[in-house]
């Protein structure tokens, strides 16, 4: 999808939104699973986005510097029994052109408010 | 570490990331495939086992398969010259498929095809750089490519030849349906197909026996 530098898709912004919501409750990183089940809380849709999108989504925004990612300890997953997750977290430029949005977009308020240094 | 009630959809998803991250190097292929499993563990360990979670996860793969095509694509390594004309030969094959729709033969069987060759074309790219799954892939990705021209031809030969037509229908979706049987699925997108056929034969042959009587 052809788009213009510096703005963000649909579902770039919803991800990148989600990862505020986690990062105010408390969760610095997040998974897979996990951010395809807060972008479903946050919006109005009634599946969970598609596997296909939401790791293609991912794997662009890491090559655009919106998130980092590494693999969690294997230790870890094994005490848990099950597989090993990947975790993102939001870098500075993930922010930044979240809130270059925000202020496109002045009406979501929250949105803003979730990217003020804490 | 897989769920005890792991249900036939997850097996689907799996089947269908490792078709797609076949011939990648190591890392993204494992990188991917270890990602799809860890959600599709979390999705399946959170909900109640059931129809509604298979489903679930079913929309979940399907929703995402053009990504995942389009993914694939930009991290191919297109070296070959088999892996070009591959592309060229399902793009080909999917003109010869909208041609065929246009004439109002039942899409279904179109797109059945098309997907067909379209995934033996992916399997002919995953053979890129990688000598030791050369002839497996190689046997594999012209499988798939016959079966989907098998089918494809037989859509087309439907009018003037019903018999010929519906037995290359056949021919092209029987295997698929075998093989993916365990998919729940393909069979019965083969036994559609193949339905349709053999309804669409029965009935042009009819037609064709009605004006011979009229005569």
């Amino acid at each position: 999808m052809r788009r213009k530098p510096g703005t963000l898709l649909p579902l770039e912004i919803e991800i990148l939104s989600a990862a505020v919501d986690l990062r105010r409750s408390g969760t610095d990183e997040f998974y897979g699973y996990l951010i395809a089940r807060e972008v479903k809380g946050n919006t109005d849709a009634k599946l969970l986005t598609a596997h296909g999108t939401l790791y293609k989504a991912l794997d662009r925004m890491q090559k655009a510097g919106l998130l980092e990612s590494r693999w969690e300890d294997p230790a870890i997953a094994a005490v848990e029994e099950r597989p090993r997750r990947r975790l993102y977290h939001i870098t500075a430029v993930g922010q930044a052109a979240l809130l270059r949005q925000a202020e496109r977009a002045p009406a979501n308020g929250s949105l803003r408010e979730g990217l003020q240094p804490s | 570490m897989t769920v005890a009630t792991t249900p036939w959809a997850a097996n689907f998803a799996r089947r269908w990331v490792w078709l797609y991250t076949r011939g990648l190097g190591p890392e993204l292929r494992d990188g991917r495939r270890d990602e799809v499993e860890s959600d599709l563990w979390e999705q399946a360990s959170e909900a109640k086992a059931g129809p509604g979670l298979a489903l679930a996860l079913l929309a979940r793969c399907l929703g995402g398969l053009t990504a995942d095509v389009s993914w694939r694509m930009e991290h191919a390594q297109i070296s070959s010259r088999a892996a070009l004309a591959a592309l060229a030969a399902a793009q080909r094959v999917a003109s010869a498929g909208r041609w065929t729709a246009q004439r109002g033969l039942p899409r279904l069987t179109v797109v059945a095809a098309v997907l067909t060759m379209v995934l033996g074309a992916l399997v002919l790219l995953s053979t890129a750089g990688d000598q030791r799954t050369l002839s497996e892939s190689l046997t594999g990705g012209s499988v798939l490519l016959v079966l989907g021209l098998l089918t494809i031809g037989g859509a087309r030969l439907l009018r003037s030849w019903p018999r010929l037509g519906a037995a290359l229908i056949l021919a092209g979706t029987a295997p698929i349906a075998l093989i993916l049987w365990a998919t729940v699925v393909a069979p019965l997108l083969g036994v559609a197909i193949a339905a349709s056929a053999l309804t669409r034969a029965r009935a042009i042959r009819a037609a064709s026996r009605r004006g011979a009587d009229g005569a």
